[in-house]
């Protein structure tokens, strides 16, 4: 039986003018990964809150290992563990306070669960007589996430766990939940507005408006794509980007940081044929590759 | 248990970290009682006095000088009647009247009832008060030192009458003291309790406990208790600062007194987690608890007297708790009475206790809307 299961959700605000949460059924199966993966204003918060019994749905049912979020909230919230987007410890409390304080909240103690977050504690230790709010950004992620664990929950809920985190402490904190899941077959529910933070997940759901475009493994999503992908780069990057769509043939054009990611008609365009084009239009140093699409290619493409 | 205690622990951290904080807790109240009260006090002197003396005998005469050898006083004049007295205060020229009543040195040594009646310009009540404390103490000395020279038995008496004139209300920090407990109590109780639980759910904390086992009643008790204990404190501090360094009154029983206060402060304190309840951020908390005090010193009798209110506010004013509060804690301390008697204000601070606690405990969400 998969540990979370959800059932038609509805969320709707403003006296059901705003939907946020549109239909949505999904699972997720026992120590895996789950990403929900989209931009702000998707709905992931919503799905997360209404998971964690913090707000109710219009409609739809969802069950955490068997129990009903609205029926069942007392039990669920004891085996939980949950991360919100806001950065939610108490400041003026330093690292070791923080750490003890909820895990006396969850009736239990540092020493019962250390073996949990021992890996991820022991790198914030040399600070823990240090106020939280004097953290640097990583470093609250961890504590945070310490103390989301430190009840040894069922299933670990982790809202937009990386914005505003630097790239290095990003990657650290998908290692750490990546060992999490390894060592202790933590089942872990992530949001994350990075599409390249996806790979990380077992399963993704590409999530916008309140509506799923698709769920899947991270590569299941990638094979699905259908369409011809080119990464192109020449001297004129800003130039080419309008050349490109207002090139027959071409059906999509974004920048994509260091080229600009193409979709192509393969019957009007090929390779050589752009490459001449474009070198017609006065680009320089042109290259055309064919690549493998990456999950924003395929959320672009779900998108449209 | 264990959970209560150390929320309650975090709550304590809360506080005693937050400098802010702790000045609106132990310092404001503290400031609120001595400024007006003691600090005042301490500028009175040069007390300009006439005199009128109905005996002219040797005591007269040497409490006289004893008036004017006074670093305190100031001895202007000799006059013949009350009258000539009135005009002196009219014109400001004196603030003290010394008034001997006839017979004076033969009354005191033998009918024991030798009158001296002080009058004193009412319109600045507390320097009025302390100047004719001052000159009481003067007398008294004498009574005292008069006692043991000639050996003469105690109880010998001199009868003080005090008169106010313009203000023939009488001390106002008597009146005032249960007026800025009332005060202050709805300052931390209401306005302090609300912004704790508000700052929770504004930082997102609460989101957190939410979602955690924490049974709803001992995040409310955890936010109420270091409240409650520091409103204790307080009224401690007030209590002892107004008796012993202002000599207020403490006439009625003192558990008695407690007791109406504990009750006035859970009253305070349902009424500070009801507003927690319907607000979203501290700073609407603050602003709404302000507001409250504004009938609290307004319409509780503080500073107005009811009974001199227009009716529509005279009917509003039973509504806020620290009327009644103040009522009951004026007939403790200064007259004095039985519980029976402020069992009327006891049992409305109840009934407003029990509204407030279900209101709050209808509006408090298990759940984040």
């Amino acid at each position: 039986m998969s540990i979370i299961s959800v059932k038609d959700l509805v969320k709707t605000y403003n006296k059901g003018r705003t939907k946020a949460v549109d239909n949505l059924s999904f699972d997720v199966e026992r120590g895996e990964i789950f990403g929900l993966i989209g931009p702000d204003g998707a709905g992931k918060t919503s799905i997360f809150r209404m998971l964690t019994t913090l707000i109710l749905a219009d409609s739809g049912t969802a069950t955490i290992d068997g129990m009903d979020v609205v029926k069942d909230f007392k039990k669920i919230r004891q085996h939980i563990g949950y991360m919100p987007g806001q950065f939610s410890l108490y400041q003026d409390m330093t690292v070791e306070e923080n750490l003890a304080f909820f895990a006396t909240v969850f009736n239990t103690t540092i020493e019962e669960n250390y073996h949990l977050v021992k890996d991820i504690y022991e790198q914030i230790k040399p600070f823990k007589d240090r106020r939280s709010g004097k953290l640097s950004g990583g470093m609250k992620q961890k504590l945070a996430l310490c103390c989301a664990l430190i009840h040894a929950p069922l299933v670990l809920f982790l809202d937009e766990p990386t914005t505003g985190v630097d790239p290095v402490s990003r990657k650290e904190f998908w290692e750490m939940l990546q060992k999490l899941k390894h060592d202790f077959k933590l089942t872990i529910i992530v949001s994350t507005p990075y599409m390249d933070e996806a790979v990380q997940c077992d399963r993704i759901a590409l999530i916008q408006n309140g509506r799923f475009l698709t769920i899947d493994s991270p590569d299941g999503i990638i094979d699905k794509y259908r369409e011809t992908l080119w990464a192109i780069r020449s001297n004129q990057m800003h130039r080419l980007l309008n050349d490109l769509r207002q090139t027959p043939g071409v059906l999509t054009a974004s920048g994509f940081g260091e080229t600009h990611h193409v979709t192509v008609d393969p019957s009007v365009l090929t390779q050589e044929s752009l490459k001449n084009s474009l070198a017609a239009l006065g680009h320089t140093e042109i290259e055309v590759t064919a690549i493998r699409p990456t999950i924003e290619d395929c959320f672009m493409d779900l998108q449209s | 248990m264990k959970q209560l205690r150390s929320f309650i622990k975090k709550e304590f951290i809360h506080i005693l970290r937050d400098p802010r904080s702790l000045l609106i807790l132990l310092v404001m109240p503290l400031l609120l009682v001595i400024l007006p009260g003691y600090v005042i006090k301490n500028d009175v002197k040069d007390i300009r006095v006439a005199v009128i003396d109905r005996s002219r005998d040797e005591m007269t005469s040497q409490i006289i000088d004893r008036l004017a050898s006074n670093s305190y006083f100031h001895l202007t004049d000799n006059l013949d009647n009350e009258e000539e007295a009135l005009n002196k205060f009219k014109n400001n020229e004196i603030d003290l009247a010394v008034i001997f009543g006839p017979d004076f040195a033969d009354r005191l040594l033998h009918t024991h009832d030798a009158e001296i009646q002080i009058i004193a310009d009412g319109s600045e009540p507390n320097q009025a008060t302390v100047r004719v404390t001052y000159a009481q103490q003067v007398i008294a000395q004498f009574q005292k030192e008069l006692q043991q020279q000639a050996g003469l038995p105690a109880g010998m008496n001199i009868r003080i009458a005090n008169r106010m004139l313009y203000n023939p209300q009488q001390r106002s920090e008597v009146n005032f003291v249960p007026g800025i407990i009332a005060m202050i109590i709805l300052l931390i109780c209401c306005m302090m309790t609300s912004v704790a639980i508000v700052r929770e759910r504004e930082t997102g904390t609460m989101e957190i406990l939410l979602a955690s086992p924490l049974p709803t009643i001992v995040i409310v008790l955890a936010k109420l208790v270091p409240y409650l204990v520091i409103s204790l404190l307080d009224l401690a501090a007030i209590l002892c600062i107004s008796v012993f360094l202002m000599d207020i009154p403490m006439e009625g029983n003192l558990i008695l007194y407690l007791a109406v206060s504990f009750i006035y402060i859970l009253t305070a304190l349902m009424l500070g987690l009801l507003i927690s309840t319907v607000i979203k951020t501290q700073m609407t908390a603050m602003l709404i608890s302000l507001l409250l005090i504004i009938p609290t010193i307004y319409l509780s009798g503080m500073v107005f007297d009811i009974a001199s209110m227009p009716l529509p506010a005279q009917i509003v004013s039973n509504i806020v708790p620290a009327k009644w509060f103040i009522l009951a804690s004026r007939k403790i301390m200064i007259e004095g009475v039985e519980a029976s008697y402020v069992m009327k204000e006891l049992m409305i601070l109840v009934a407003e206790l029990i509204v407030f606690l279900l209101l709050a405990w209808k509006f408090f969400k298990t759940r984040l809307e």
